[in-house]
C-alpha cells in the first residue's frame, strides 16, 4: 500500500467522514467522540474505511478511544499503524529470506 | 498449568485496571455490572430473575468452563465507573476431532452516557480479536449486527429462522394478545374465557382438518424416554453427537453446572429427556415448559435418522404437560425433520452471528455438519 503524506491522509479522512459516514466534521476537526459525532457504529465504519483506504487492520488491543477524538489524532493513528505494518512486513521478508 | 493462567489473568487485570478503556471483567465488578444491567438491560430483558449478581456469578465466573484467557470485558470510563460490558461465555467444542474454544458473546450493554464514545465498538472489536477459534451470538440488535458485520462477522441465516409447533391454537392466540395488549386487557378477563376455549376447539379442528395428522407423527414404536440428567448426558451425548464435525465437548462438571443454572434461571420448568429404542440412545431434548403458554425448545440432539423420533417424543411430552405451543430455532440437523405438516417456520427476531479467523469453521457453521443448539448459546434469553 502506497504511503501518503499527512496532508493527503487528512484530506482523505475528512472526505470519508463527510461523504461516506455523513459526519459533519467541525472546522477544527476536534471533539469527534466527546461531542457524540462518532458513535460505535460510525467507529466501526470509520475503521473499515481506514482499512480499505490505507490497508491498516486495527489491533483492538492497542486501540484507544482517544485515537479518534480529533482529525489530527486519527491521522497520527494511521501514520503509526502504517509504520508498524511496514516493520512487520519487512520482518516477514527477512524471515522468509533467512529460511 | 491452571496456576499459570490464573497468575497471568491476575497480572492482566492489575496492569489494566489502572487505566480507563477496555479491561477484563473481574469478580469484584459484579455489583457494578449488575447495576448497569438493571438500568440499561432489564427494561427490555426477558431474564426475570431478580438476582442479577447471582446470575452473572454463576454463568460467567463460576462456570467450569470459565477461562482466564477468554474473559468478559468491561469498559471503564474516565471517571473510573464501568460504562460498558460484554459477557463472554466459553463453550468447549470439538472440530474435526480436535478441541477448540468457542465463546458466546452476551449482554452487550453500554451506559447511555458512554454510548457516544464508541465503547460498544471497542468492546466488540476487542472480543472478536480474542484467542477463541469461534465467536457466536444469538441475540444481536440491529446496531450490534451492523458492527459485527463491519468487524468481519457473518450472519447465519438458517439460524435466524424459527419453528413453531402449535398444540393449543386458542391459547397461543391468547398469549400473543397478552404480549401485545398487556395482561390487563378486557380480552383476557374471566368473561372472555369461553371465547378462547371456543377458539381453541375451532382452530384446532381447522388445523387438524387441513393437516389431518397432528401431532403424533414421528413417534416410533418401541421407543421410550427417561430423564436426561447431567450424568446421563455426559455418558450418552458424545456418541450421539460424534457424526458431527463441529459439536460440543461436554463433560460432567459443565453439564452439572448447566442443568443447575437451567433450574435456577430458566424462564420455565426445564424438561430434559433422553430418548431410547431399547438399549440404543436415539437422542435427547430440553425445553422450558410454560403451562398453557409458548414453551421454548433449547436442545434437540439426534443423528439424522433419529431426529423424527426424538421430535415426536418432544411434541407428545409438551402436549401431555399442557404447553400451548413449542418454538425453537431451525438448526441444520433438524431441517429435514421439520418439514412436517404440523410445524410452521417464521423469521425470528434474533439473529445468530458468528466470527472466526478460520474459513473452515465458517463453512462448517453454515453446513449440516454442525451441532450447536440454543443450549450452547444464550438459553437464558428465552
Amino acid at each position: 500500500m502506497m504511503q501518503r503524506s499527512q496532508t493527503e491522509i487528512g484530506a482523505i479522512l475528512r472526505r470519508t467522514l463527510t461523504e461516506s459516514l455523513h459526519i459533519e466534521v467541525p472546522p477544527d476537526g476536534a471533539g469527534l467522540i466527546s461531542r457524540g459525532l462518532i458513535d460505535s457504529l460510525a467507529l466501526v465504519e470509520l475503521l473499515m474505511a481506514i482499512e480499505s483506504e490505507f490497508g491498516i487492520r486495527p489491533d483492538f488491543h492497542l486501540l484507544e478511544i482517544e485515537d479518534f477524538e480529533t482529525l489530527g489524532s486519527i491521522e497520527q493513528f494511521i501514520i503509526k499503524s502504517q509504520a508498524s505494518t511496514d516493520i512487520s512486513r519487512s520482518g516477514q521478508t527477512v524471515s522468509r529470506d533467512m529460511s | 498449568m491452571d496456576d499459570v493462567w490464573r497468575s497471568l489473568a491476575r497480572y492482566r487485570v492489575m496492569a489494566s485496571s489502572r487505566h480507563h478503556g477496555i479491561r477484563p471483567f473481574q469478580e469484584a465488578d459484579i455489583d457494578d455490572v449488575a447495576r448497569l444491567w438493571d438500568s440499561v438491560l432489564r427494561p427490555s430483558s426477558s431474564l426475570l430473575t431478580p438476582d442479577t449478581q447471582g446470575f452473572l456469578q454463576r454463568t460467567l465466573v463460576s462456570s467450569p468452563w470459565a477461562d482466564p484467557e477468554l474473559p468478559s470485558l468491561v469498559y471503564v470510563q474516565g471517571d473510573g465507573r464501568i460504562g460498558g460490558f460484554l459477557g463472554c461465555c466459553v463453550r468447549r467444542m470439538v472440530f474435526d476431532d480436535r478441541p477448540i474454544r468457542a465463546v458466546c458473546a452476551a449482554h452487550l450493554m453500554i451506559d447511555p452516557t458512554a454510548r457516544a464514545r464508541g465503547a460498544g465498538a471497542l468492546l466488540l472489536g476487542r472480543f472478536m480479536g480474542g484467542p477463541q477459534e469461534l465467536s457466536v451470538t444469538d441475540t444481536a440488535s440491529a446496531a450490534a449486527r451492523a458492527m459485527w458485520k463491519g468487524l468481519g462477522g457473518h450472519t447465519l441465516h438458517l439460524g435466524s429462522v424459527g419453528w413453531a409447533h402449535i398444540l393449543r391454537p386458542g391459547r397461543v392466540a391468547r398469549t400473543l394478545v397478552a404480549r401485545r395488549l398487556g395482561s390487563e386487557s378486557w380480552l383476557l378477563r374471566g368473561a372472555a374465557q369461553p371465547m378462547w376455549l371456543l377458539a381453541d376447539v375451532v382452530l384446532r379442528y381447522g388445523i387438524q382438518t387441513v393437516y389431518q395428522k397432528l401431532p403424533a407423527e414421528g413417534v416410533v414404536g418401541g421407543t421410550s424416554t427417561e430423564p436426561l440428567t447431567a450424568t446421563a448426558a455426559a455418558e450418552h451425548l458424545p456418541a450421539v453427537a460424534a457424526p458431527f464435525r463441529l459439536r460440543p465437548d461436554y463433560d460432567a462438571p459443565y453439564l452439572e453446572s448447566l442443568f443447575h443454572d437451567l433450574d435456577r434461571f430458566g424462564q420455565g420448568v426445564p424438561v430434559s429427556r433422553l430418548v431410547r429404542s431399547g438399549a440404543r440412545v436415539l437422542g435427547s431434548y430440553v425445553y422450558l415448559l410454560r403451562y398453557d403458554s409458548i414453551s421454548p425448545v433449547l436442545h434437540v440432539t439426534a443423528r439424522e435418522r433419529d431426529v423424527d423420533a426424538v421430535l415426536g417424543h418432544l411434541f407428545e411430552n409438551a402436549k401431555a404437560h399442557g404447553a400451548a405451543a413449542l418454538v425453537g430455532r431451525v438448526e441444520p440437523h433438524l431441517q429435514e425433520a421439520l418439514h412436517r405438516d404440523s410445524v410452521f417456520l417464521f423469521s425470528a427476531d434474533a439473529r445468530r452471528l458468528i466470527h472466526s479467523h478460520d474459513p473452515k469453521l465458517i463453512n462448517v457453521m453454515r453446513s449440516a455438519d454442525v451441532l450447536m443448539t440454543l443450549l450452547d448459546g444464550e438459553w437464558w434469553w428465552h
